[in-house]
């Protein structure tokens, strides 16, 4: 009884997380190019330490290494937002941006009777938010009409994924999940005519778009061993359907379908002094057969991440760890921009805050990071800071 | 830390929420935009959009306006003089007796009166100082159908003027307004003049006033009567009654014909002009669209940006010609088999039809007119409105407010160069999709 009403409490703070609106993000220009600009599903931990994802120490609620969670024990909810800001330039012409996104939202619920835990997930994938505006001119009776087309993108995709991981003798921990792509996007060209300069006394402005829902399957599977206590090896791969657009009723546009490559990711993370620890990682997708679906010149090919860094518990207040990361992470992008692939370097850090610690449990905590990072290709440069916050609530 | 925690936590949710307003990164590259498109004006002639056209008049009457109109040989030949019909006298007034007392009078002797016209000196047109009359008429009229040479004109009765034009009258006196010096003329009448409308019903038949200097159009706002009588409790005292007007309404002539090609608009009784609309669903030209689109190019409600309905001033007969702005309005008849006579829907222009300043209508006319009518050619591509109605395939050119002046509009009809064209701008191309 008592298991039920925490999953029934569990369920109704995941539910409200994930009414917030915008559940994939990105931030950048490039997300123009392809399926947008890719969103890991990551929280501000993982963030701050530069990591692909896999081979953390502890207990994490990672979709990107679920066999984790296993590490964590008791029910856990916590939910990542992202705020950012970005500066740039395209061909000398400056590009700002700000917003917040919300890339993971996570439940975990420890099934004691089979020593595992059961994982929902509501995670980002792509961010297609961007606007592009072009001035030009069109000669209407014989007049040089200043015109402005602006092509808006809104939506992107995430992914709601169920997930089982279950603890194979004392080191060794597996990992499966299941679920769908999600989410829409809504693109929209609109001209519009300056109107003290139009030939007609009214004028409205010429509208086209139309609206797609993305679905498709998804699946992972993944591992962490503990060859001893101060290592750690981590691993997983995610696998990807064919991920279909379906126009809605009142679009003309066509349906489309875009394969989604296989995402391949190896970590590990060491002991290196009681208080300091160190992790690396690396990923590889190869998006080749995804340009069918995509405009010619799309699509890069082989898409590396590389990345780590150093957590240290600096000192406690009260029994509470105060860890303080540092990483670092370059990571190619999978569409090109400019016919080149673009790539984001970041440097990365931040600290742990625990409100709340019983014991070894951390009932209430927060992540912080703080990513100061650049994105270039061709033409196009953006710096940008991006923050990640993860709230933590376990144990209720 | 307890007492830290929830500080920190505060902070870091308001500084999480600084970066709440998005701001989409927005670059200004065509290169970027996923999308092809090219817009186009052209011009249909009136045949390829409309048929059928035709001019209705009666629309209304001079009683509806609230002013009257004299002209003589206005334009060498507009005749027009105001009727009004009066109030019946006071029977009583209450006067202060010889000994201070204030109390009721009934046994009034009306000794003599002023009539005072007021008139409208921007709307009027005369050259100088007018010489004006007043008559008292003779014969009973009916003030919404009466016209130059008709009384009454009503289902059961028709009874013509003894004299066309409103006659015969039982002449008062004459006045001169200077229109430089004042907006009023008063004509003194003595005790025989206002002894003419002493009962109710020669009170009801009441005046007419007419313009006896040449080449004059005027527009007399407000007509009344200031009767002077001596109450018989204070017969050394003069007191001014007020007698308004009771009906007022106008004849003139000619009454002109309706025009053969000719679009005209406004008036009293109003013209209005009525087509049918049978718009294409595909465009094989004009040359200048086919060079940038293929053709033949099916309509489609999303491409049109603008579309409107332009009209070319003809010269109207100068006697008619509007000396103040004239609101053309263009509506649809929304049961075409009862013209004319038939319902009109709401303006298809989106406001209250559009502003002509009287220029417009100037010798030799040659001004072109832009009526937009957006909304009703986009139901037209669409094939019905938006919630899937029928949409109206006639509709009237008429002035926004019927009726609003005698004088009235006329613009050039179908068959030539100077004829009513449609002109469209369209953007094709776009075709949004999601890769």
């Amino acid at each position: 009884m008592t298991n039920l009403r925490q999953i029934l409490v569990g369920t109704k703070l995941l539910g409200a997380i994930l009414l917030i609106p915008g559940a994939v993000s990105a931030q950048s220009i490039l997300g123009t190019s392809g399926l947008g600009l890719p969103l890991e599903p990551m929280n501000a931990r993982a963030r701050a330490l530069g990591s692909v994802g896999v081979g953390l120490l502890g207990g994490n609620l990672n979709p990107m290494e679920l066999a984790s969670s296993t590490g964590l024990l008791i029910p856990t909810v916590n939910f990542t937002l992202q705020p950012h800001w970005g500066s740039g330039s395209l061909d000398g012409e400056s590009l700002d941006s700000q917003g917040m996104r919300f890339p993971l939202i996570g439940l975990a619920y420890p099934a004691s009777a089979w020593n595992g835990m059961v994982t929902l997930t509501f995670e980002s994938f792509m961010d297609q938010r961007w606007k592009v505006q072009e001035q030009d001119t069109e000669v209407l009776a014989g007049i040089s009409t200043p015109v402005t087309n602006t092509f808006k993108s809104d939506g992107g995709i995430a992914a709601l994924k169920l997930g089982w991981a279950q603890r194979v003798g004392r080191s060794l921990s597996v990992a499966v999940s299941a679920g769908f792509h999600t989410g829409s996007v809504t693109r929209t060209y609109i001209r519009t005519f300056d109107s003290l300069a139009a030939v007609s006394r009214e004028i409205v402005a010429f509208t086209d778009g139309g609206k797609w829902q993305y679905s498709g399957p998804t699946a992972a599977v993944g591992a962490v061993w503990d060859p001893s206590t101060i290592l750690r090896f981590g691993g997983s791969i995610t696998w990807s359907g064919d991920l279909d657009a379906e126009p809605s009723d009142a679009t003309k546009g066509e349906r489309a379908s875009y394969a989604i490559p296989t995402v391949y990711r190896l970590g590990a993370s060491g002991v290196l002094t009681p208080r300091l620890s160190m992790t690396l990682g690396m990923s590889f997708a190869d998006w080749t057969s995804t340009k069918d679906g995509l405009e010619p010149g799309t699509v890069a090919g082989g898409v590396w991440s590389l990345g780590g860094g150093l957590e240290w518990e600096a000192s406690s207040f009260g029994g509470r760890t105060l860890p303080i990361r540092l990483g670092a992470r370059r990571s190619d992008l999978p569409f090109l921009f400019g016919d080149e692939q673009p790539t984001e370097t970041v440097l990365t850090g931040g600290l742990g805050l625990n409100l709340t610690q019983a014991d070894q449990f951390v009932l209430a905590g927060v992540d912080l990071a703080m990513e100061r990072g650049r994105r270039t290709a061709a033409a196009l440069s953006e710096d940008f800071w991006r923050g990640s916050v993860t709230f933590r609530v376990s144990g209720w | 830390m307890n007492r830290l925690a929830p500080i920190g936590l505060l902070a870091l949710i308001t500084w999480s929420l600084l970066a709440c307003q998005e701001e989409l990164p927005t670059a200004g590259r065509n290169d970027l935009i996923p999308v092809e498109a090219t817009s186009v004006e052209l011009s249909l002639p009136f045949e390829q959009f409309g048929s059928n056209l035709r001019v209705f008049g009666g629309f209304g009457s001079p009683s509806e306006l609230p002013y009257g109109v004299l002209a003589h040989l206005y334009e060498g030949e507009l005749e027009a003089r105001t009727l009004v019909g009066l109030w019946p006298f006071p029977e009583s007034v209450a006067v202060r007796d010889t000994t201070g007392t204030t109390r009721p009078d009934s046994s009034l002797v009306f000794v003599g009166g002023r009539l005072v016209a007021k008139f409208d000196t921007v709307a009027s047109v005369s050259d100088g100082p007018v010489e004006l009359a007043v008559g008292a008429m003779t014969k009973p009229w009916h003030y919404a159908s009466a016209a130059w040479g008709v009384a009454v004109d009503t289902v059961s009765d028709f009874q013509a003027w003894e004299e066309e034009g409103a006659g015969p009258v039982v002449p008062l006196g004459t006045a001169t307004w200077d229109p430089a010096e004042s907006d009023s003329v008063v004509f003194e009448l003595d005790s025989a003049g206002v002894a003419h409308w002493a009962d109710e019903a020669s009170a009801a038949q009441g005046m007419r006033l007419d313009a006896l200097t040449e080449g004059v159009r005027l527009q007399a706002n407000i007509v009344r009567i200031f009767l002077s009588t001596r109450p018989s409790s204070n017969p050394d005292t003069l007191v001014d009654l007020l007698v308004q007007a009771r009906y007022r309404t106008f004849v003139y002539q000619p009454v002109l014909e309706a025009p053969d090609t000719d679009i005209r608009v406004g008036g009293v009784p109003a013209w209005r002009t009525v087509f049918d609309v049978d718009f294409p669903e595909a465009l094989d030209g004009p040359p200048e669209l086919c060079a940038v689109v293929s053709c033949p190019l099916v309509l489609e409600p999303e491409m049109l940006n603008s579309a409107s309905l332009f009209l070319k001033t003809a010269e109207t007969p100068a006697a008619f010609r509007p000396s103040d702005s004239l609101r053309v309005d263009v509506r649809a008849v929304l049961e075409p088999e009862r013209l004319p006579k038939s319902p009109l829907g709401s303006p298809l222009s989106g406001q209250v039809g559009v502003n002509l300043p009287p220029e417009s209508f100037a010798e030799g006319g040659g001004v072109r007119v832009e009526i937009p009518i957006g909304a009703f050619v986009v139901d037209l591509i669409r094939g019905g409105t938006e919630s899937g109605g029928e949409i109206p395939r006639t509709v009237a050119l008429l002035s926004a407010l019927e009726p609003l002046s005698l004088p009235f509009g006329s613009f050039h009809g179908p068959g030539g160069a100077d004829g009513p064209e449609l002109r469209l701008i369209l953007t094709v191309g776009g075709g949004v999709e999601v890769r």
